[in-house]
């Protein structure tokens, strides 16, 4: 008889011993901070504009950033342009763009920005210095959220809709 | 019903091919005219870059591990796997993938990305 009680007892907390486990494992897995990883800061550069400036990354720190990586030859990143100028205009002075463009030639990016002009720095990495080494970048379009602390915050591949509920929500997620 | 499966089946794939074009996150190389998708299983590409030894001269001049080495050869050479050669990129550190940047141009490749979509 005092087998069998202590048995249901034991029956009894079971479930919730597997569920607060499982629970447990789904947040490790889902929440790199909480499992006890460290964010990746987003790799620091400076690249010159299609406006002779000198732009860096790190000049950014504080302040949401948008990494837009592209190249006017690629279909896809000219598409998403139109819903990138309207969420720098959306997010005026809370969200920074910068998009960098790989295009290797400064005149096929004036000519682009000369019919379409950004609201937001083009940079230049004809090298691919920061592209394929720093960022990995094999694809385009491809964006990376930096966020105030300077940490990578997620990272899209393909033309996105910026404006569109799901992406806006990210955004503003990322400013926070 | 045959041809209604068919067709789910075709758009099953086609989204899942527009969804891992996006993903499969590898660089194309171009020499000599010809461009091929890095780790791809095409003749050309083994024949350009691992018959002609290329590849192994690129992997020298490197300053990738010797064990990530062997695994990038392995991945283009022996048993291409874009997925693996994808994971293998984004593990090296920003100087290794310099290195093999510039190795690649040292042997008269260049390097572009192919666009999403």
């Amino acid at each position: 008889m005092l087998l069998d009680s202590k048995h249901v007892n034991l029956a009894r907390f079971l479930p919730v011993l597997v569920f607060s486990l499982s629970v447990f494992c789904l947040a490790a897995v889902l929440s790199p901070r909480l499992a006890g990883a460290a964010p990746r800061k987003a790799p620091d550069f400076s690249l010159k504009a299609a406006d002779g400036k000198v732009y860096s990354l790190s000049a950014y720190r504080g302040k949401a950033v948008l990494l837009n990586f592209w190249a006017t030859w690629c279909p896809a990143c000219v598409e998403e342009i139109p819903s990138l100028k309207a969420l720098a205009q959306r997010y005026k002075g809370k969200l920074q763009i910068i998009s960098v463009s790989i295009d290797g030639s400064e005149r096929a990016v004036k000519e682009f920005l000369s019919k379409d002009p950004l609201p937001y720095p083009v940079l230049e990495d004809p090298d691919r210095k920061v592209s394929f080494d720093l960022y990995a970048v094999f694809a385009l379009p491809v964006t990376f959220f930096v966020d105030k602390n300077g940490d990578l915050a997620g990272k899209y591949y393909g033309a996105q809709d910026w404006t569109s509920p799901r992406m806006i929500s990210k955004v503003e997620e990322l400013m926070k | 019903m045959k041809l209604k499966g068919f067709l789910s089946l075709a758009v099953l794939l086609l989204a899942s091919a527009s969804f891992l074009g996006c993903s499969t996150n590898r660089f194309i190389i171009y020499k000599g005219g010809k461009a091929y998708y890095f780790a791809s299983k095409r003749k050309g590409l083994y024949k350009m870059l691992c018959e002609s030894g290329d590849f192994k001269r690129v992997l020298d001049r490197s300053t990738v591990p010797p064990a990530a080495k062997r695994d990038l050869f392995r991945y283009n050479c022996v048993e291409p796997s874009a997925d693996k050669v994808q994971a293998l990129f984004v593990s090296l550190t920003p100087e290794q993938r310099e290195s093999i940047r510039s190795a690649f141009v040292a042997e008269g490749y260049e390097i572009n990305y192919f666009p999403c979509g």
